[in-house]
């Protein structure tokens, strides 16, 4: 025979439909927000990887100044065992918004392209866009843009993979989709518009297959080497020959240091460590939500456990029964959820990442560890922390059930209070202190879902104060980074190294660590420690919680090199995640001449310096380049995690105080008998918790901002490279309080609905 | 014998509010007999049905039903005894408010592997128009007599009934005690009545009276009077 007690749950379900459903509706939201970012990131990320293979990818390019000879070429290809192709371009600005334009002619060896919309170029008159760029500057297919004068027919928009992300150059700090673009048209309409402007550029392939940061390094070396022994040797015959017109290597850039190919696939997966933080809060919150509702479920039907249990119904059988409802409504919240992410939501998430970088298309990829994250996971948090309150919950003997003794506590003595108060507020006393357990459960739901609102709502401002602290405490005006070692007699410049490393604790993501030799009695970086210290930005500190005397373990990302430095404390400087030492310790460590610098700090331009010899100069606006884009980028989910965080707030408050409100429906029942008007009774029972809101909202302040700290501290530095410091402005709190009050206050209308609609026979009936 | 309470020691609370509930019982009861426990208020009696069911624990002594002794189960065991053996009712008649009175009665005949027929038991206690409607579309009376079904319908050796009619009117009370006076000559079941109403132990054919955890009196009642006749 089937267990009657089945019977019950689907009415059980219709019964509290209001509550099964929000609580649905929100793990369907949820559940349908990770699933459909993780299949997003997965899917986007497996065809940008697979797009290296797909699209044929160089391994490197390099450009010469004059258009080189076949033989030379030949002579290339065969010294550096590899394979070039000609990738010539010409940048021109586009007339209409000044954007750089560098166009290419169509490829069909190498980094091949991948049409996003319209069409490739047919005719000489012809040009394809990047996708980004395009959306950007609100051109359509159809359109026409000048370039160098000649009107062209924008045929379509394409996708690169060695433009996944459009940085014009590899030194930029940021990638500009609004400012660069690539294009690609037809080899005669390339030859007619590219004047004298061409860049003789051309990709590389090895001929055997390398792989790994290390391997490519060394095969990079050995290539650049090779190509400069070739050069020199076909310049040594020119010049021989009597011909001055030598040829030279203008630019050099191996594919693992080339951000334009790299910096996607390496920003790709940030967010997830967000909205990993996001799901594992929330399913904790909705698990607590239905350890409370089964509690009281089971506070409600006491007498009716206790003569099952009489009866000789098992303890498992009843546990069984409370547990169907929470993990189905889970199950289906789940099958939904995923539906909708693998649909909807995968969409939109594909938009987010389609939005800032130009890829390539990709296929939806069904993706196990978002299936395990977003129904195993939540399903088996559901069932052992329900199992868990209900085994506390029903290890009471059947007579304790029977008898409505289902706390092993004590009864407490009755709380005095002074006559001189008057009798509603000594009412509604009485309300908050019988209701103490449900308020602190009320506490920690607004304690939760208050950390979320902060954390939806903080980034922004956050980013913007990241910004100001960056700025105050900026090295110079002027960074010059050179390509090889320049003399300047500008006044004010001075002389610094700088390399860069990993870091090697395995607890966190290996982050880039910039480490600066810096000159003795520096105008710029105030260090006073000894050859043998180092001081570390105070993100270095906080991120990896290091202290003076600390050792600190970085290594050479390509060699097997590592280096132990002693800590002597911290510098002021949140632009990146830096050490600095003295120059000659640099010199000393990395085993440099004794005259090596890399570039100059100063506050005024290096006019002095030819611009060949300047790799980049980074200044203010390179460096909150970085914290903007990041605005760009976390926008779109910070918009959603504040709305949930809103709708959030607005459950848990209606979900809680609705279980205050049918724990007394008797009590609310019986001052109806008494004469109580329905207004009375919600200005004693909604005050009392409106009271207890305030007061929860209040506290919950300094609590979350603990808590938010310990999330950035043991979670999110663990999961993201790079440092932002954990920095929450007053008005982020402000507004929480408020947003937890309006919302309160729409749930308290529905809670008056609900004390009107309590009759007043609730009082003389069973309790059952 | 039947059902055998022997020693049976009580107590609750310790030092100065250590009360002794039940002071050393011995009752022995025959398959079939219907017995009413009287006695007041704290006199012991609820405690006593509660350690025959299993609910609850003595302190000394033992009850052996059909020669199985309760003493020394563990809390699985128990659960069996009172799935096999026995049958409650109750005077709050902890219903299933969203269940019909027959899938109220269903959740009894789950219990067990020689359950009665569900319609006839429906029958029987005078419930077939009402099966289909839910509790709190019924009568007190009705309610109690969904709670005996549900209880009957596992056909349990001893139906315990703790003050049954406590919360019924004079002539609802006298139909549930004829119900139960039924079942007991229809299906032969020993039927255990704790009540503080001294009228229905004239339905009795054993009466124990309990008074400070002591048993008073226990007799067997020469006089038995049909349920129909009991005045109070």
């Amino acid at each position: 025979m089937r267990n009657p007690l089945n019977k019950r749950l689907p009415r059980e379900l219709k019964h509290d439909f209001g509550k099964y459903l929000v609580i649905f509706l929100f793990m369907v939201m949820m559940i349908s927000l990770v699933s459909g970012f993780l299949v997003a990131d997965n899917s986007v990320k497996h065809s940008y990887d697979e797009g290296f293979e797909k699209y044929n990818i160089e391994d490197g390019h390099f450009a010469l100044d004059k258009e080189p000879d076949s033989s030379l070429i030949k002579d290339i290809e065969n010294k550096t065992d590899s394979k070039l192709y000609d990738l010539r371009y010409f940048e021109e600005d586009e007339a209409d918004c000044g954007a750089t334009i560098r166009v290419y002619k169509d490829r069909t060896d190498v980094n091949l392209e991948c049409v996003m919309e319209g069409e490739m170029p047919v005719a000489d008159n012809e040009i394809a866009l990047d996708r980004m760029y395009a959306q950007n500057a609100k051109i359509k297919v159809g359109d026409t843009i000048k370039l160098a004068g000649k009107e062209l027919k924008v045929t379509g928009f394409v996708a690169v993979p060695d433009y996944s992300c459009l940085f014009e150059n590899n030194s930029d700090m940021m990638f500009d989709s609004t400012n660069f673009s690539i294009a690609v048209m037809t080899d005669k309409g390339f030859e007619n518009v590219s004047s004298n402007h061409v860049k003789y550029n051309y990709a590389w392939k090895y001929n055997k297959e390398v792989s790994g940061d290390k391997a490519e390094k060394e095969a990079s070396d050995d290539f650049l080497e090779s190509l400069g022994d070739v050069i020199k040797e076909y310049d040594t015959k020119l010049m021989m020959s009597g011909n001055t017109d030598i040829i030279s290597v203008s630019d050099y850039l191996p594919r693992y240091t080339n951000k334009a190919v790299n910096f996607t696939g390496d920003d790709m997966g940030s967010d997830k460590a967000t909205i990993m933080l996001f799901d594992y809060i929330v399913v904790v919150v909705i698990a607590f939500v239905f350890a409370v509702t089964t509690s009281n479920t089971i506070s409600q039907e006491a007498g009716v456990i206790g003569t099952l249990r009489a009866s000789g119904y098992k303890r498992s059988e009843i546990v069984r029964h409370y547990m169907v409802l929470p993990v189905v409504v889970t199950l289906v919240a789940a099958v939904v959820g995923n539906i909708l992410g693998y649909t909807v939501m995968e969409k939109f998430f594909v938009n987010v990442y389609y939005n800032s970088y130009s890829l390539c298309t990709y296929t939806t990829l069904l993706n196990a560890e978002a299936f395990v994250d977003t129904t195993v996971v939540p399903i088996i948090i559901m069932f052992i922390i329900n199992l868990i309150v209900l085994e506390k919950k029903l290890r009471l003997s059947p007579l304790k059930f029977l008898r409505h003794e289902l706390t092993n506590r004590k009864k407490k003595k009755l709380i005095k209070l002074s006559h001189k108060i008057p009798f509603m507020t000594r009412f509604r006393l009485r309300i908050m202190f019988q209701n103490i357990p449900n308020y602190l459960t009320l506490f920690l739901g607004i304690l939760i879902a208050g950390a979320l609102v902060v954390f939806s709502i903080m980034f922004e401002p956050l980013i913007d104060d990241y910004a100001d602290v960056v700025k105050k405490s900026q090295i110079c005006e002027y960074q010059y980074v050179l390509k090889s070692q320049a003399e300047t007699n500008i006044s004010g410049a001075e002389k610094y190294c700088v390399t860069s490393l990993d870091t090697t604790d395995e607890k966190y993501m290996t982050d880039d660590i910039m480490v600066y030799g810096i000159q003795d009695n520096s105008k710029y970086v105030d260090i006073d420690i000894s050859d043998d210290e180092i001081l570390v930005s105070n993100g270095v500190m906080v991120k990896f919680g290091l202290k003076k005397g600390d050792t600190f373990k970085l290594k050479d990302p390509y060699s097997d090199n590592e280096y132990e430095f002693t800590i002597a404390g911290s510098y002021k400087y949140d632009a990146a995640l830096a050490v600095f030492m003295t120059r000659d310790n640099f010199i000393d460590t990395f085993d440099k001449a004794d005259d090596y610098f890399t570039g100059y700090f100063t506050d005024k331009k290096l006019t002095d310096i030819d611009d060949k010899y300047v790799a980049s100069i980074i200044t203010y606006e390179d460096l909150i380049k970085v914290s903007n884009q990041m605005k760009v980028s976390m926008g779109d989910m910070m918009y959603i995690l504040k709305y949930f965080g809103i709708i959030m707030f607005v459950l848990l408050m209606y979900l809680l105080s609705k279980q205050i409100i049918e724990k007394n429906a008797q009590s609310i029942s019986m001052t109806k008998i008494l004469g109580f008007k329905n207004g009375e009774i919600g200005g004693l029972y909604i005050v009392a918790t409106s009271i207890m809101v305030v007061i929860s909202l209040v506290v919950s302040v300094p609590i979350v901002n603990a808590l938010l700290k310990w999330a950035f501290s043991s979670y999110l530095y663990t999961m993201m490279t790079g440092y932002i410091p954990y920095m929450i402005r007053r008005s982020c709190f402000v507004e929480m309080v408020i947003l937890g009050i309006v919302c309160y206050a729409v749930v308290a209308v529905l809670q008056l609905v609900k004390i009107a609609k309590i009759p007043k026979t609730d009082a003389l009936k069973n309790v059952e | 014998m039947f059902l055998e309470i022997k020693g049976i020691k009580k107590h609750y609370g310790e030092g100065e509010s250590r009360v002794e509930v039940l002071n050393g019982i011995d009752i022995e009861v025959n398959k079939g007999e219907i017995v009413v426990l009287l006695g007041p208020s704290g006199s012991g009696k609820s405690t006593l049905l509660n350690i025959i069911g299993g609910i609850d624990d003595a302190d000394e002594g033992y009850i052996s039903i059909d020669g199985e002794k309760t003493a020394d189960m563990n809390e699985k065991r128990l659960t069996q005894y009172r799935r096999k053996h026995l049958g409650y009712v109750f005077q709050m008649y902890n219903l299933i408010p969203n269940l019909t009175v027959r899938e109220n009665i269903e959740v009894g005949a789950y219990l067990s592997d020689k359950a009665l027929d569900t319609d006839e038991i429906l029958n029987t206690l005078g419930l077939s128009d009402h099966a289909d409607k839910k509790p709190n579309q019924l009568s007190g009376g009705q309610q109690q007599r969904t709670s005996i079904g549900r209880a009957l319908i596992k056909n349990p050796d001893i139906l315990l009934c703790d003050e049954p009619t406590g919360a019924l009117d004079y002539n609802t009370s006298k139909d549930i005690l004829k119900l139960i006076e039924d079942v007991n000559k229809k299906y032969g079941n020993t039927i255990i009545i704790v009540t503080h109403n001294d009228a229905i132990k004239n339905m009795a054919d054993r009466v124990i009276t309990l008074r400070d955890g002591r048993i008073r009196k226990n007799y067997v009642n020469d006089n038995k009077i049909a349920a129909a006749d009991l005045e109070w």
